[in-house]
């Protein structure tokens, strides 16, 4: 496993999915909301922006591509499961791909 | 469930607060022409938290005004009659109801605002009234809040069941309460009047009748799943509701304003519930 050694400060607001923390992310008491090294996903820069979180660490060279491809399972995998009732029509089918399609192009 | 356990559910409903006065007479006003803007401004007026949160909303960096507002009939000009009416209304149910500091109930608005957003995109994107969209998804859920609210033991078995994956909401409501959200929502919509389009909105927002499908109820039902599968909040336990393919079919949507609705709803969704969730108690 390398160790990362650059990083920038990026602005939550401005920050992408597909990111990886260069550092943990604490709350002003001090608790760790996300550990380093993990892949941010839209709903986890939500919820740091609903805790107050203004800018992160991310490191400078981007998400590797096996962080990519795990990133990518997960979000096929997170969707499934949501799905799970959804039945297979064709109106679910497309609703499902289309948002797959979206989350998927927030990591390229 | 007994007929008589049913009974108690629903005179329970019927005996929940009235929405005030001002809200009543907005939402009646919803497909009306004959309101002007002077006569929906002094009733937001008259109602000084509407007045400041309309206010606040109209000054947002949500709508980017180029000089400030100052006034309420300012702010219905500048943001549009409907849409003012619109604003004006959400943010009065979401203080009335109360709660929004509780996790419960502030995961209960904020899906209900996500849909709302959506449903006001796919309604513009379907040549439909956008603000009476919105409403609709705002309410579409209120059955859900007030059946946890009156009845939190049974209802916390509900969700216990479909946490579990044993049933999904309306079959978990339906054998624990014996009457499902959309019911409950129906009925409190028929006591406070709603519009009949609003009302079919929350009474069948699950499964439209034939001759809905291509107008509110439809849409409130396509923003339902839509949001769902955007898993704007990550609950753990969510579940996208079935995407009726006639529903779908006839809102005359295509893929392209599918993505276009993820996009504008994610895009508006944080801000919305800034907007929309904050008491302005919690500002004094």
């Amino acid at each position: 496993m390398t160790t990362m050694t650059r990083f920038r400060a990026v602005p939550i607001d401005e920050a992408r999915a597909g990111a990886v923390l260069h550092d943990d992310v604490r709350d002003t008491a001090g608790n760790v909301l996300l550990p380093r090294s993990t892949v941010l996903d839209g709903a986890m820069l939500r919820a740091l922006a609903r805790r107050g979180v203004a800018t992160l660490l991310v490191a400078a060279d981007g998400p590797t591509l096996d962080h990519l491809a795990a990133e990518r399972a997960r979000v096929r995998a997170r969707l499934a499961y949501l799905c799970r009732h959804a039945g297979d029509g064709p109106a679910n089918g497309l609703l499902r791909l289309v948002v797959e399609q979206y989350r998927l192009a927030e990591l390229s | 469930m007994t007929a008589r356990d049913v009974t108690f559910v629903v005179n329970n409903l019927r005996d929940l607060p009235a929405l005030p006065s001002v809200v009543l007479d907005l939402i009646s006003a919803f497909g009306r022409d004959d309101v002007d803007v002077t006569t929906l401004a002094d009733k937001i007026s008259m109602d000084q938290g509407m007045a400041a949160k309309i206010l606040r909303i109209a000054n947002s960096s949500f709508y980017g005004l180029p000089a400030k507002v100052k006034t309420v009939r300012q702010a219905v000009l500048v943001l549009g009659f409907d849409t003012a009416r619109a604003l004006a209304v959400a943010s009065k149910v979401i203080d009335h109801f109360g709660g929004a500091h509780q996790a419960r109930v502030a995961e209960f608005w904020r899906h209900s605002i996500a849909t709302a957003v959506c449903a006001r995109s796919l309604a513009r994107h379907a040549g439909l009234d956008h603000d009476a969209a919105f409403i609709a998804g705002l309410l579409h859920d209120i059955g859900r809040l007030v059946l946890a609210v009156g009845f939190p033991v049974e209802y916390a078995r509900v969700l216990d069941e479909c946490a579990a994956d044993e049933a999904t909401l309306g079959e978990a409501e339906l054998r624990i309460l014996g009457v499902d959200h959309e019911r409950a929502g129906q009925m409190l919509a028929e006591a406070w009047k709603f519009p009949a389009v609003i009302r079919r909105a929350i009474g069948n927002h699950h499964a439209p009748a034939g001759a809905d499908l291509a107008d509110i109820p439809g849409v409130v039902h396509a923003a339902n799943a839509v949001v769902q599968a955007l898993d704007l909040d990550g609950a753990t336990h969510a579940a996208v509701p079935p995407l009726l393919d006639a529903a779908w079919d006839s809102l005359g949507l295509t893929d392209s304003h599918l993505l276009a609705a993820c996009r504008e709803t994610e895009g508006q969704f944080e801000e919305a519930c800034r907007l929309l969730m904050r008491s302005e108690d919690h500002e004094r």
